[in-house]
């Protein structure tokens, strides 16, 4: 059987290097996709979901005032906060999944949630 | 792309032609009537730029599963001058099938141009350097390969900034499956039609092949009852006496719309909307401006889609929730529909529909481009005209052969050479009767959208 068409060699190397970064892509994608960390915070008014990536100040509103939600440079602290101990601003900054940062006397919960590659690792998150 | 050909048969005319050195000498005798017209590249650029469009309008007509999905054929036309122009022709046919396509379709002021031009760059800079590095070891295939993935992976890059946010690389994939497929699909066919077409041929200063015999045509007619007419591809868009009556109806809309307002005042208080439009970071002032950018593309008579705005805006909300970001409203299933995305799902879906109101409402057919450029499109339109007033058959089983003959038709029709001629002679828009009162209402419009940044 006669083709309509003759292909090149390099149209045989671009149709398959086509394919290869197609592939490269895809995996990339969905595989990688399940690394995305979240913080999720929980408060007495409601829950916040923000990815770990961004950069962004939140006041988290409590019964004694609002809690100051610090996300920058892949870590999440607590940098204010209206309690009597301040506890949880000196539980420094997390980064980790799972691990989490809470004011309790405000009622406000960090922590951190998402999948990972890892699939040994314990899947707590609840999205 | 369905197109059926008898390889063995394209074979034997190829071979006839060179068996046959009389007809070829025909040919090429044929070929210098109007072959000093080649060497003038506005005109051949000015010609491709009209297929570039008539392509698209076609491409409008086919059904797509997703308004975002194309198949790429308006860019047949690029591919075949990779080897027909020199390069600052070749980029200004790139820029002519942009500028065109959007004022036809009326997107001009849209994201939608703003893809279009950067995908259409992108990707005929990528297909030069390759057909010019690959030389006689890659064909229009793998040119094609290159462009559409090029172009498709520039798309979704912009996509991932402009309205997608972070999950426009969970549709990458797809879009590069989808611009393999239809690369390959469409080089296979240039290179077909390369090595039958006579006006490629003469363009491209190559003896022409034989015109196949009429033996041949009617043996290949014979496959094709099934072949829509061009006239029939025209017609489908008005399948329904019903639809033939809305577009009357849209018209005259359009008439009355052009007695009010002149083209470029029109455009340029277009202009300064899209910049207040764009800029706009109210959400509800955003929506208020959104509806009366319906409302003046209703009254310009343009046709709005409901389902393929909402399908799109749907679209964009989706894509931006699942990343999500800002307090949890409501779960939907796996998915938390979270404040901050939502909102910014909204903005950018109103953005993106938005633009596109006003680029309809505010970009006429009669916008007439100043400079060499606006030369070449202006040309560009009239061989379009030529091309949509063909009276040739187009059929799917020779596909080639009467694109072609369609190509030498419209090149063929009159010498329409000069830039600036056709572009003092093109369509005459004569001044708008009531052009006062339009401007008028121009200005107004434009205070209105942006009275809230001078406010607050």
């Amino acid at each position: 059987m006669k083709f309509p068409f003759r292909p090149k060699l390099l149209d045989v190397v671009v149709f398959i290097a086509g394919i290869a970064a197609i592939a490269f892509v895809s995996l990339s994608v969905y595989a990688g996709s399940g690394d995305t960390l979240y913080v999720q915070i929980t408060g007495a008014s409601g829950e916040w979901i923000e990815p770990l990536g961004t950069d962004k100040d939140l006041d988290v509103p409590g019964p004694l005032g609002l809690t100051h939600v610090h996300i920058a440079n892949g870590a999440v602290a607590i940098t204010d906060s209206p309690c009597e101990n301040k506890l949880c601003i000196a539980m420094g900054a997390i980064s980790a999944r799972n691990q989490w940062v809470a004011c309790l006397p405000n009622n406000v919960f960090v922590r951190i949630g998402g999948q990972t590659s890892d699939k040994g690792a314990l899947d707590a998150a609840s999205f | 792309m369905p197109h059926r050909s008898d390889p063995a048969k394209a074979t034997e005319n190829s071979a006839k032609a060179t068996e046959n050195p009389a007809r070829t000498a025909d040919s090429a005798a044929a070929c210098d009537i109007v072959s000093s017209r080649f060497s003038n590249k506005a005109d051949v650029t000015a010609l491709l730029g009209a297929f570039c469009f008539f392509l698209s309008a076609i491409e409008y007509m086919l059904p797509k599963p997703m308004p975002f999905m194309r198949l790429g054929i308006a860019n047949l036309p690029i591919l075949l001058a990779v080897d027909l122009l020199p390069f600052p022709w070749f980029v200004t046919l790139a820029i002519v099938k942009v500028i065109g396509m959007s004022l036809i379709s009326g997107s001009l002021f849209s994201f939608v141009a703003l893809f279009s031009l950067a995908g259409t760059l992108t990707a005929a800079l990528v297909m030069w350097a390759s057909r010019k590095l690959g030389g006689r070891l890659i064909s229009q295939i793998g040119v094609s390969i290159l462009g559409a993935l090029t172009s498709n992976a520039v798309q979704v890059v912009l996509a991932r900034y402009v309205v997608f946010g972070q999950a426009a690389w969970l549709i990458a994939p797809l879009f590069l499956v989808m611009g393999l497929v239809t690369g390959t699909a469409l080089g296979i066919f240039a290179e077909h039609f390369a090595g039958r077409s006579r006006w490629y041929a003469c363009a491209a200063g190559l003896a022409a092949p034989a015109p196949p015999r009429m033996g041949d045509v009617d043996a290949e007619a014979g496959g094709a009852a099934s072949g829509a007419s061009l006239k029939a591809a025209q017609k489908a868009t008005a399948k329904t006496a019903r639809r033939e009556r809305k577009a009357a109806v849209r018209a005259a809309r359009k008439q009355r719309f052009e007695a009010w307002f002149s083209p470029w005042a029109a455009a340029l208080a277009g202009a300064v909307i899209a910049i207040a439009f764009l800029f706009e970071n109210n959400l509800a002032l955003k929506l208020g401006m959104f509806f009366l950018l319906a409302v003046a593309a209703h009254f310009a008579g343009k046709r709005l889609s409901f389902v393929t705005t909402i399908v799109i805006s749907a679209g964009i909300i989706l894509t931006n929730l699942l990343i999500p970001s800002g307090k949890v409203l409501a779960h939907l299933g796996p998915l938390a529909i979270t404040q901050f995305a939502l909102t910014e799902g909204i903005m950018k879906a109103l953005t993106f529909e938005g633009l596109m109101l006003l680029s309809k409402a505010s970009i006429m057919p009669g916008l007439k481009l100043p400079g060499k450029l606006g030369g070449i499109v202006a040309l560009a339109f009239v061989y379009y005209d030529h091309i949509i007033e063909y009276k040739g058959r187009i059929r799917a089983a020779s596909l080639s052969a009467d694109a072609d003959a369609m190509m030498s038709a419209v090149w063929e029709h009159e010498n329409l050479g000069d830039p600036a001629q056709a572009k003092a002679d093109g369509p005459a828009t004569p001044a708008p009767a009531k052009a006062k009162a339009g401007n008028a209402i121009l200005i107004i419009a434009v205070l209105v959208f942006i009275a809230p940044s001078l406010l607050f």
